[in-house]
């Protein structure tokens, strides 16, 4: 829609743009549904997630004292340029290569639900391609069409232009109840995307807290379906517009908004919303359940080691440098036992990026990280690379596949350069199957598996970006986390799109929502790999009551 | 997660230097094989990098404060007493105690070199700008016993030459100065040493049998020379207390051996563009061995390439003012190309690529030496997200698609000048500067007349190309304009080719560069390197000429002067297949005219879409164009849509930039420049960063060329045009390299500012 932050700059003749030879051309009859197009920015930034192509629709129902395209609300224009649904997905397949996992097309106006038979077509169109969508509503279009379009909309840019009848009456000239009636009927209408909460912030009208707060209720129904809040500082551009239009302008000396302020508030609203969810979850209004947090078991605690480590001897236990008696499971071997182990271990060096065993291969050894760091992981039926586990020094991998003899089901992949002791089944049957402190780490860890594994399958049940980053982040503070002055400090050897594959998101949205959290003063990072967590209280807000 | 087990220390490898991985590059000289066998990729983020060491940082502050004060005063330091020569100098320091890396030009840091070589007026004219003499006897001796290039090639021009010349149809081509453009492989000082090279190279000479025919004894002498040279190169060193026969055994030598070579270069050429190639994969290879043997700490790592980057960014030419009218700035153009992937799949990125891209933090943005990233798909992505940062941050990186080029010249190309492509050590090519295309329209309006030039004689306008008949249409005719603009091109191609030629011929003749040469293999691949300004205007032109009506407004001569434009036309940089093909069809045209001539020394044709910043000028020497363009307004720099036209947001403007074609028609480079103001890329910081990348990677994935990414506000430009003093480091990227906004005139400014910001409001 028309308001501020989504207009191009140089109002463009979509003509120009549409590389369309029909243009202006055959009438309106022979080509099927048609659009009345504003303009088009081919590089929007800013309307929603990504690199994305923005269409701007003409027609516009409210008449917002602020719009700076007030040539974008007659339906009809001379100025208009009709373009198909397939021109369009000729237009957005020209930008495709720019889209990367995120951006796709944008469809703002005016009020793109206004045309909706022609936005219908034209988000079936793009989500055939494989284009993602997003519309830009203040949710005054044509109900007839929700039911189509809602269903086909991955992102609803969602403008909040007030919080209560009266102010909305001022401002826009628009009744909230159909706002509110909008927003209540979203899933109803089969809504299964994301929401960007927009909202225009006027100084002397909504830029305090207690304005935050109250956008913040209004928007809290919508639950998890919120990804962000955008509060977009008001600026005077549009006036140039309502003169040249021959138009009073209503909001005639309001200075800009000021930007740092905006921002401020901005952060503010985020968290505040987020707090609210994770309140009305407490009270049981919540929509989803949160998934159950613990305290990790201490599994990676180097616990006492039968042998007293004298350093004199232990040259004989070293091998490349490791002190083998050190390694969980072996520890408890007996010594005679142990002493056999010596010749029965094979110490693996693999380089970062080396598979070392692949889903189908017989489990007929053990693997015990001695130094280094590995990943099993396995394909979705998509082909994504999901990772199911990481393995860290002192962590083993293979027990329980001994124990009952089934193949691996997963990959096994250095992370980095890692050192990797390895034992034989036959060794294992003779040595550990009755040995109860072995049985027992086995137990343990095929345990920590589980709940990880459930942990995951949360995550990935969740549809919120937010949420899914935020437990990936705790989970790994927890595990691997150390307390520092400035906050915990996570060091990985994850890059962005493992780190994104973990929490089932793309790289792309991962990172935006890591630069997010960093934004609002959760966390921070330094390079790829060290993060740190400033807040974990925020973060927890997003899946804990 | 701490590490259960450390391995214990090993005390035996702190003093042991592996010997490098054996290959043929052993045998014959072959860097590329020594780095392929040696290096390793990094593909990871800039966390290991660190601050510039005390030293550095001193160092760099009075460098800085010497430039500062040049700049200020508008005087620079001549070393007036002698001619260049690869060991004509003494060694020159900024200051001992701090520098690493050390060797200047001359016998001081920034003291010009006087090459007559190229042209003597050139340099009499330089002097006299800056109200400097040369020593007495100098001139006097150089006029009575030797001739200049420049000499050479105008008692071989012709007068369709001169004319073309004169009238701006042909302009900037090197026939009064050094060409440039050749880069030595410099990394073979350090790999081999000059002794192994001066051997190679006598047993090359050795090796050439056959009859003496003319070529032959060319190529012969060439040799000679070349060896001649690698001996003078040696004693350079030695000077600065260096045996570079030997080869490099540290990294600190390593870097310092490169520098040499590449120091040779600049003493004996003032070439335009003195390009440095492609080093930081390469001199990784020796970093990382020294670190790994506990040689260095990564602070001198990193100290050793800054201190290389100060010695770039002190390079200086002597030139003329009129010069930097055409190219503002004082660039020298030390381009050195980065990242890129491998034939194998691997990245060639380093850690050495990442600290060479760390200057920008460690002594600040500069537009030298002219960092040109080597883009494909498969780059790490923290590479690409590192870059993108840093353009972000300083403005001083361009990037140019590996995945176009590595097809045609394997993983070691380097880019000289902006974006001329070559293989490092194998090709060479012949720099031939620009075409006015849009100029030419105007001649197949005119009938091969100038718009602007007078003939003196006769009082009429110039008559340039004969044979060409004017259109006297009211209303101009697209079939017909193409026709004789054909015709045009047709002539102009084969007057060009001439025209280089003769150039090429006397520069081999008479300023040969033999220290470069040296440093490449003893036969080498030539381009001839052709270029054309104003395809924008003339996509555009011929787009009005064929959608709306044209009616030219005519003087008394019958000249079309004016143009008066009836309805709406396609405009190029709007992604728009009606007027892109235009463009293209234009570029292809001209590229097969010109192959059918054939080049001096069976020179590869390439042609270039790049005009730096020289297409102000231009503008001032062409009238008023078809397309609605004034007289004397500037072009568009390069490849660039013209400024306002590309109106339907940045993809668009890329893609129609993307159509032209490179491989076999614009070979030499397709120069594209964005800007974009920070705040429209992305709300936060890590989005823009994330945004830029994914522009990249789609611009090239649409098979864009080049591109130069400016992140900055209209306001800003002003602000620093009003108040240089606030920003003095402010660096943009105009075509093909980066400027100090402050360092350009008035005009050029302006005409950065009137440039296209793509923003939305």
């Amino acid at each position: 829609m028309s308001e501020q932050g989504t207009t191009p700059s140089a109002a463009v003749a979509a003509a120009d743009a549409a590389a369309a030879p029909a243009a202006g051309g055959a009438a309106a009859a022979d080509r099927g549904t048609i659009g009345y197009i504003h303009s088009i920015e081919t590089m929007g930034l800013l309307d929603g997630p990504g690199i994305r192509t923005v269409i701007f629709l003409q027609g516009c129902p409210l008449r917002c004292a602020y719009c700076h395209n007030p040539d974008s609300q007659p339906l009809r224009s001379e100025a208009a340029t009709e373009m198909t649904p397939a021109e369009v997905l000729a237009l957005a397949e020209r930008q495709r290569s720019y889209f990367g996992e995120e951006g796709g097309v944008t469809f703002s106006g005016g009020e793109p639900l206004l045309q909706g038979a022609f936005l219908y077509e034209c988000l079936r169109l793009l989500r055939d391609a494989g284009i993602t969508t997003a519309v830009d509503t203040s949710g005054f279009g044509d109900p007839n069409w929700y039911r189509q379009v809602l269903p086909l909309v991955d992102t609803l840019l969602l403008d909040v232009k007030a919080f209560d009848a009266e102010r909305f009456r001022d401002l826009i000239q628009g009744s909230f109840a159909t706002w509110v009636n909008f927003a209540d009927s979203l899933v109803e209408n089969g809504f299964e995307g994301q929401i960007w909460i927009r909202h225009v912030m006027l100084p002397g009208w909504s830029d305090d807290e207690a304005s935050m707060d109250r956008l913040v209720e209004t928007v809290l129904p919508l639950g998890y379906l919120v990804d962000r809040i955008d509060i977009l500082p008001y600026h005077t551009m549009g006036i140039e517009k309502h003169t040249a239009m021959g138009r009073p302008y209503r909001l005639e000396g309001l200075p800009p908004m000021d930007e740092t302020r905006a921002w401020e508030l901005e952060r503010y609203a985020n968290r505040r919303f987020i707090e609210r969810l994770a309140a009305g979850r407490e009270t049981g209004a919540g929509t989803r359940t949160p998934a159950p947090r613990r305290k990790e078991a201490e599994m990676n605690q180097v616990r006492e080691s039968p042998y007293a480590v004298d350093p004199d001897t232990s040259q004989i236990w070293l091998r490349d440098g490791i002190d083998l008696r050190k390694l969980p499971l072996v520890r408890h071997l007996s010594i005679a036992a142990f002493e056999e182990m010596m010749s029965d271990f094979r110490m693996l060096q693999v380089r970062k990026g080396d598979v070392f065993f692949r889903s189908g291969d017989p489990a007929d050894r053990l693997y015990i990280v001695a130094t280094g760091q590995f990943k099993i992981y396995r394909y979705t039926v998509d082909g994504r690379e999901q990772i199911l586990y990481i393995y860290n020094p002192g962590d083993f991998v293979g027990g329980l596949n001994l124990l009952t003899g089934h193949r691996y089901v997963y990959n096994g992949q250095a992370l980095e350069d890692s050192l990797i002791c390895t034992m034989s089944k036959d060794f294992f049957d003779r040595h550990c199957l009755d040995n109860p402190h072995i049985l027992r780490q086995i137990l343990e860890k095929s345990y920590d598996r589980i709940r990880w594994a459930e942990d995951l399958i949360s995550r990935l049940s969740s549809a919120n970006a937010g949420i899914k980053t935020a437990e990936l982040i705790l989970r790994f503070a927890d595990r691997y986390g150390v307390q520092t002055p400035e906050g915990i400090r996570i060091e990985l050897n994850l890059n962005r799109e493992e780190l994104g594959s973990y929490a089932g998101l793309s790289r792309e949205t991962f990172t935006r929502k890591l630069g997010e959290f960093r934004e609002l003063g959760y966390l921070d990072f330094s390079g790829n790999r060290i993060i740190l967590v400033k807040d974990p209280d925020a973060l927890m807000a997003y899946f804990e009551g | 997660m701490t590490q259960m087990n450390q391995v214990p220390e090993n005390t035996a490898t702190t003093t042991a230097v592996p010997a490098f991985r054996p290959g043929v590059w052993q045998e014959r000289i072959d860097v590329r094989n020594f780095i392929q066998t040696n290096y390793t990729p990094y593909e990871g983020d800039d966390d290991f990098l660190v601050d510039a060491t005390e030293k550095t940082r001193a160092l760099w502050a009075k460098a800085d404060a010497m430039v500062q004060e040049q700049v200020r005063t508008g005087q620079v330091d001549v070393a007036l007493d002698r001619f260049s020569g690869i060991d004509a100098y003494d060694p020159g320091y900024l200051d001992r105690e701090l520098e690493v890396i050390v060797g200047f030009q001359a016998d001081a840091p920034l003291r010009r070199i006087i090459n007559p070589y190229g042209g003597f007026r050139m340099v009499e004219n330089s002097l006299k700008a800056y109200g400097l003499e040369m020593a007495p006897g100098l001139a006097e001796s150089f006029n009575e016993y030797r001739k200049s290039h420049n000499q050479g090639v105008f008692d071989a021009y012709t007068p369709a030459m001169r004319a073309a010349r004169s009238a701006g149809l042909l302009t900037g081509l090197p026939d009064a100065y050094g060409r440039g453009r050749i880069i030595g492989d410099y990394r073979r000082v350090a790999l081999y040493g000059l002794d192994r090279l001066i051997a190679a190279r006598r047993a090359d000479r050795a090796a050439d049998s056959g009859p003496a025919t003319e070529e032959r004894i060319r190529h012969r002498e060439e040799l000679s020379e070349q060896i001649r040279a690698l001996e003078e190169m040696k004693r350079m060193a030695a000077r600065y207390g260096y045996d570079i026969g030997r080869p490099a055994e540290t990294a600190a030598e390593a870097v310092q051996w490169v520098y040499f070579g590449y120091l040779a270069a600049i003493k004996e050429n003032n070439g335009a563009a003195m390009s440095f190639g492609r080093n930081t994969t390469f001199l990784d290879i020796y970093i990382e061995r020294d670190l790994a043997a506990g040689r260095i700490t990564e602070a001198e790592a990193q100290e050793l390439i800054d201190q290389l980057v100060i010695k770039l960014r002190l390079v200086r030419h002597l030139r003329t003012p009129e010069y930097d009218d055409l190219f503002a700035g004082d660039p020298t153009w030390v381009t050195e190309s980065l990242g890129g992937m491998a034939t194998d799949g691997r990245t060639l990125v380093t850690r050495t690529t990442m600290r060479f891209l760390h200057t920008l933090t460690t002594l600040g943005p500069a537009p030298e030496p002219n960092m040109t990233v080597l883009w494909s798909e498969d780059l790490p992505r923290d590479f690409k997200e590192y870059c993108a940062r840093l353009t972000i941050q300083t403005g001083s990186i361009q990037y140019e698609s590996d995945d176009l080029m590595r097809p045609l010249y394997g993983d070691d190309y380097a880019i000289a000048c902006c974006v001329s492509a070559m293989r490092i050590g194998r090709d060479m090519q012949f720099f031939g500067a620009r075409a006015n295309l849009a100029k030419a329209l105007l001649y197949a309006i005119n009938g091969g007349r100038d718009e602007k030039r007078m003939d003196r004689a006769s009082g009429k306008p110039m008559q340039v190309l004969e044979g060409i008949e004017p259109i006297t249409d009211e209303v101009l005719d697209y079939e017909c304009v193409k026709e004789r603009y054909c015709q045009v091109l047709d002539q102009l191609a084969g007057l060009y080719v001439d025209t280089m030629n003769t150039i090429h011929y006397m520069h081999d003749k008479y300023a040969y560069e033999a220290g470069q040469m040296a440093l490449h293999d003893p036969e080498v691949h030539r381009y001839m390197a052709f270029g054309v300004a104003g395809i924008s205007i003339v996509a555009d032109s011929l787009s009005a000429i064929r959608y709306a009506e044209v009616r030219p407004v005519r003087d008394e001569n019958g000249m079309a002067m004016d143009f008066e434009i009836t309805g709406g036309f396609p405009q190029y940089g709007n992604d728009d297949e009606r007027v892109d093909s235009l463009a293209r069809e234009v570029a292809k045209y001209f590229s097969d005219a010109l192959k059918r001539h054939p080049a001096y020394r069976g020179a590869e044709h390439t042609l270039s879409l790049l005009t730096i910043t020289s297409n102000v000028v231009y503008g001032k020497k062409t009238g008023t164009t078809p397309d609605g363009r004034k007289a004397g307004e500037p072009f568009a720099p390069g490849a660039n849509p013209m400024h306002g036209r590309d109106r339907s947001g940045v993809l668009a403007s890329l893609n129609s930039v993307a159509k032209l074609p490179y491989a076999g028609v614009c070979q030499d480079g397709i120069s594209n420049t964005i800007s974009v103001v920070p705040r429209t890329i992305g709300r936060h910081p890590g989005e823009r960063i994330q945004h830029l990348t994914g522009i990249l990677d789609g611009y090239f994935r649409q098979g864009g060329f080049h591109v130069n990414v400016n992140v900055m506000d209209r306001e800003m430009l002003i602000d620093a045009m009003e108040h240089p003093e606030k920003n003095p480091n402010l660096t943009i990227r105009v075509s093909g390299y980066a400027v100090h906004f402050n360092r350009l005139s008035r005009e050029q400014q302006l005409e950065v500012i009137s440039r296209t910001f793509h923003t939305r409001v």
